[in-house]
Formats: C-alpha cells, structure tokens, sequence
C-alpha cells in the first residue's frame, strides 16, 4: 500500500480504517488498478517518479460523511484531496497536486437539490455533472439554460471553482461569477454556508450572493480551505431567438477599432454572445493545413493583406452572437453593423434569426455550448484526436492579455517568439478567448508525449515560457499541477504579499494543512518549513 | 421513423430525448453489451455488421458519442455495468475509456487497426467491462 509522506503504514491504515467506517469499505480505494482513474490522463509526469500520484480515495454520499473525513484526516494528519469529478484534463484531473494525498471523490453526491425556474437558479452538489443538470431541466420541461464548458462532461460546482467559462450569455459565461451561495466543509470539520445561507432558513440563500459582512466565498475559488459541497449557480432564462453575424475587417491594424467596437457592444449588454476573433494569419490554428502560397504569421503585413484583398477574405473577423426576443437581437445586429461600419471596408455576413429552441438538426457540426447542450465534440481537435499526431495530451499555458486590439497583436507576437525560441510543440494557439468579460485568455496548448525525454525538454520550456510571460505583464488564471508553484511565484508584487496572505489564512483555517496541499501554489506550514 | 426507432428518438435532443428516456430505459434493461460503430469508416461498418449477426445492439455513431453518452450510457452505467466494444477512432475510446473508469469498468482489450485507404490513421478495437475484481467508484 502506496502511503502519505511521513505517515507510518499503521497510521495510514488505521486512517483507512476509520475512512472505510464513514464511507462503507466499498467506497474506499486503495489497490493500483482501483486508483487508475485517480491518474492524471494528460500528465506531463506520466510514468516518471514525480508524476502525482494518490495514495487512496474516499467517496463520501453526503456532507455529512465529508465532515467525518475531514475529522479523521486531521487526527491522522492525512493530506487529502477534494475532486467534484476530475475531468478538468490539462490541468491535472483527478490526480492530487502533493503526490500521497487521499482523493476525496466527490462524484457519488451527485443530488440536483433544488431548481427555481421563476428565480432561474439550481442548489447542486459537486457530482453533479453539466449533462446531468441539462438532462434535469429537459425532463422536467423547464424553461432554463445551462451554461457549460467545451467538454460537458465535468462538475459544475468544480469548473466554476476552477474558474471555468463558457459560451452563452455574458452574465453567465463566468462560471464563478455566476455562483450564488456555497457550502464548505472547513478543515476541522465544521460545516459553513456563505452569503444568506448563513441564516438559519434564508429564503435567499441562492438570490442574493453577499448577505451580511465580507464575501468570503473568493477564498474557495481554486483553493486548499475547503470543501465545497453545495453550491448555487444563476440560470439563464431560455431565450427565445438567436443571432450569429460575422463583422470582417481588411487590414491587420484593423483590430484595435474592431476590439473596441465589441467591447462597448458587450460592455453597454448590446451583444450577450462571446464574440470569437480570428485571422486566417495567426499562427498554430486549428488543425488543417493552410494553402501552401498562404502567407504565414511572420511574413510581412503587406503581403497578407494583399493576399486576403486577393483571395476576398477579411484580416480578420469576429463572430458575435445576441440572444433574446426576435426583434431585439435583429434590432442588436443592425445596432452592431452600425457600429463596425466606421471601420472602413468593414464586411456583415450572416444575421438570420434563429428561433429557440435549436432543432436538433442545427445542432449537428454546430457548437452546442452556445446553445447551453454539454457535449463531447471538442475531443475532435488536440491530443488524442484524429486530427493530432499521437499525444499523450497536453499542458495548456493561459495567460490573460487585455481586451484591446494592440493587446492582441503584442501578446501573440511575443507567444509566437517564445514558442518558437523555446521549441515548445504547440499543436494549438487558440484565439483570442472572450468568455469573461474586460480581458481575453489565449490557450497556448503544448503537447505531451509517451517520451519523458521529450517531456522533460517540455517542462523547463514551458517553466521559462510562464516567467517570459509573467515578465511582459501577462499572468496565467491556471496551469497543470506540475507548474502551480512556478504561475504562483510570478504573483509577486511586494515580495510575494499575495501568497503570504494566502498562507497566513491557510494555516489559521487548516493548521494542519490537511487539505489540497499545494493547489495553486498554496502550501501549508509544515511543507514549507521543509522546503525552506 | 417506423414505430418508434430508440436511437433516432434519443438523438432528436432536448424534451423529446427526455421523454423518451423512460422507456429507452426499460428497454435497455435487458441490454448486456453494446457495440459502438463509427459509420464513417468501411472497417468500422463491417465490423458492426458481423456483430449484429449475432445479435448485438449496434449504436451507430460519427465519431462523436454525445448522444449516446448523456442520452443512455451515463444513465445505463449507473444501474448496471453493461459491457462495450468498438471499432472506433480514437477520441471515441479515449473518452469512453475515462467515463468507464469512473463507474468501475475498465479496457480489458485494445488493439490498433490499421486502415486499408492510404494515409488514415489507425482505428482501435476495444473491449470495455466490468474489472474483474470488484466494482469500484461513483455510480
């Protein structure tokens, strides 16, 4: 039996003992093949001594089992590791950061408590999944939308606590923002609820996010000071028509005005979609070769420009997408055509009305997530697809540039230098991501292979890319496991002030530092007095 | 459709896909294996096809398996661990291979198949069941 560090084997089984108490000893794990899914499936650490690896996992049915857990890890001082479902490839999984930890699975609490279709909002548990939460609302025929990621098939509690975005809406695209109340079973096992669920019987616990005194629930986004076992999220009221148009723009330099002109569309809510930039030019797209007389990212402007004036394609675009009544997203459409029309040569395409709901043929070849329909397509494009030469899978490098054109053109230029100085294997650079307001995020996906040579070669590239990064002002909103440590330390102002705080709270709240060790560069006490 | 087709009720999506879930279920109670066929490829069709000689149900696919998953696997695994195999691209075994992890199956067999048309790349024959020891994780 693999154990914790610095925990005898008697401990640890004593521990495992009274794990298989709470939990029933078919829901404790601890042989090779039970912890297989406990692997991270895209690690870059696969197979070599560092790679994370759990010692056991726990699945515990209620909240009330957690808190147990919790008790009996902080006796045994037994590091542990809460997942909602583990399905966030790319940035770790379901594999612990501290290599030892006990998984605590969360999936079995998978109970829907509540859904208000009049106040639009849902109480869920972390098991939840998006696609059962969509299955919810279809079979009670409720009016209401989800909205998830690409792919569907995680926790909605976790990807709103690892700051995952999504496709619909802007006020719901922000997976955390979105949040509205939550329940977390704190380090010694006591059970706390924020905002109005702190009063006993609120009626608004999932109304109103804030109740009375500081808003604590930032603390348990991407943390190790809790476990969250209940949480809100806000709904979005079904629309009841969509638009998608595509604004093209002919010059490179024609993305400064481009960008300002969907940000005060989005900032002034004229545009609710997430507008999605792009240009035939920018390098590392998606899969499939470009024409071979196609000028790349490097060559001069003027030749792009003259081959796009030649070959009748705009530099670039923009996708934007309303969602409402008919005749407000066509009033929004012709608002936004008025608006790019200041930018000279600007082109419109598309604008027909869609009514809601999609029929299920629109929905094929067509991203679902814009329609709030989880799904499993974006398996079709990066690792392990068939499009991709064979990968293990890949770490993604998600620096936040501003939402500005020459933001843009400053971040890419300066990833498209470093990716190539470095020799990282990109197989995508996304665009310019808008699913959260004011900033955009860029995916730099770098693969990972079956090589640990290669994967070596990987990882101290892709270390200086963070610090190359973090040095032009652009910081990273996550990252695998194996480079948490390495995002954090760029947070540095005023000699790291950030992660002190973070550390000054992680050991009042959980002294023992039982919980998520290491997460996001957050360490508790103990582990740090040995690294020092 | 003739009668009611279950596959082409479970892909029509939204209320329907609820609606038809219910029965769906029922009938699939007595479904012990599923083969999972990509329609788009000549060795996948074949495959199928012998399969359902003998009997087996035959979910056809395109290479994504969305419809199959939130429509009857995800709700089918929960109540009992049904048996697939498949002649599939490989997105398609990869994320079943995790999803079946997650309710205690596991790949008891895997092989590639090299494709006969020139430059496509391999497709994989795959077997997912039951662990043969005890069930383990979420339902």
């Amino acid at each position: 039996m693999r154990t914790p560090t610095g925990i005898s084997e008697a401990d640890f089984a004593a521990a495992i003992a009274a794990f298989e108490s709470v939990v029933g000893k078919e829901w404790v794990f601890t042989s090779d093949d039970d912890l297989e899914p406990y692997r991270d499936a895209y690690s870059i650490l696969r197979d070599e001594p560092e790679e994370r690896i759990a010692s056991a996992a726990v699945a515990p049915f209620t909240s009330d089992e957690v808190q147990a857990v919790v008790r009996i890890a902080n006796e045994h001082r037994i590091p542990i590791y809460p997942i909602s479902t583990g399905k966030n490839l790319g940035y770790g999984g379901a594999a612990p950061v501290l290599s030892g930890s006990v998984v605590l699975d969360l999936k079995r609490m998978n109970r829907i408590l509540e859904i208000d279709e009049r106040n639009s909002y849902v109480l869920v548990e972390p098991g939840v999944s998006y696609f059962d939460l969509y299955r919810a609302i279809q079979a009670k025929g409720l009016n209401l939308w989800i909205d998830c990621p690409d792919p569907g098939w995680g926790s909605v509690v976790g990807n709103a606590l690892d700051y995952g975005g999504g496709y619909t809406h802007s006020w719901y695209r922000n997976h955390f923002e979105a949040h509205c109340g939550t329940e977390v079973v704190l380090a010694n096992g006591e059970l706390l609820r924020t905002g109005m669920g702190a009063l006993p019987g609120a009626k608004t616990w999932q109304q109103n996010k804030y109740g009375y005194g500081p808003f604590v629930d930032g603390l348990f986004k991407q943390s190790s000071l809790g476990i969250v076992t209940k949480m809100g999220f806000w709904l979005y009221p079904a629309p009841e028509a969509y638009i998608s148009g595509v604004v093209g723009v002919p010059k490179k330099a024609d993305i400064n005005a481009l960008v300002d002109v969907i940000n005060y569309l989005e900032n002034t809510v004229s545009m609710q979609g997430m507008p999605v930039f792009a240009s035939p030019f920018l390098p590392f797209g998606l899969p499939g070769a470009p024409p071979p007389d196609m000028p790349t990212y490097d060559s001069p402007v003027a030749e792009q420009e003259a081959y796009a004036a030649a070959h009748n394609l705009p530099y670039w675009t923009v996708t934007v997408s309303y969602y409402g009544a008919p005749e407000v997203v066509k009033a929004q459409w012709d608002y936004t055509k008025r608006k790019a029309s200041a930018i000279a040569g600007a082109t419109f395409s598309g604008g027909d009305v869609v009514t809601m709901p999609p029929k299920p043929e629109m929905l094929k070849g067509m991203n679902r997530s814009l329609f709030g329909v989880p799904s499993l397509s974006i398996f079709f494009i990066g690792a392990r697809s068939e499009h991709s030469d064979p990968t293990q899978g890949h770490i993604t490098c998600s620096p936040i540039i501003p939402r500005t054109g020459e933001g843009i053109s400053e971040a890419y230029d300066l990833i498209f230098r470093t990716t190539k100085r470095l020799e990282l294997p990109v197989t995508i650079l996304s665009p310019p991501i808008g699913c959260w307001a004011r900033t955009f995020v860029i995916l730099v996906m770098i693969a990972v292979t079956e090589d640990p040579a290669k994967n070596k070669r990987t990882r101290a590239g892709f270390r200086e890319m963070i610090r190359i990064l973090a040095e032009h002002g652009y910081g990273e909103y996550r990252t695998a496991p194996a480079f948490m440590d390495d995002v954090m330390e760029t947070y540095s102002f005023n000699n790291h002030a950030l992660r002190r705080f973070h550390e000054t709270v992680k050991d009042a709240v959980d002294p023992n530092g039982i919980i998520s060790a290491g997460r996001y560069g957050v360490w508790p006490k103990h582990i740090r007095e040995k690294k020092a | 459709m003739t009668g009611w087709d279950r596959r082409e009720i479970l892909i029509a999506g939204g209320a329907a896909a609820a609606l038809a879930a219910a029965p769906a279920m029922a009938a699939s109670r007595a479904v012990r294996h599923i083969v999972v066929a990509d329609a788009r490829f000549a060795a996948s069709r074949a495959f199928a096809e012998t399969a359902a000689k003998s009997g087996a149900r035959i979910v056809w696919t395109e290479g994504d398996i969305t419809d199959f998953w939130r429509d009857e696997l995800d709700l089918l695994w929960r109540h009992r661990k049904v048996s697939l195999s498949g002649l599939t691209a490989l997105p398609a075994f990869f994320y079943l291979e995790l999803l079946a992890m997650d309710r205690g199956l596991r790949v008891v067999f895997r092989q590639d198949v090299r494709q006969v048309e020139s430059g496509a790349r391999p497709l994989i024959a795959w077997r997912i069941a039951s662990k043969p020891v005890r069930a383990g994780a979420a339902a």
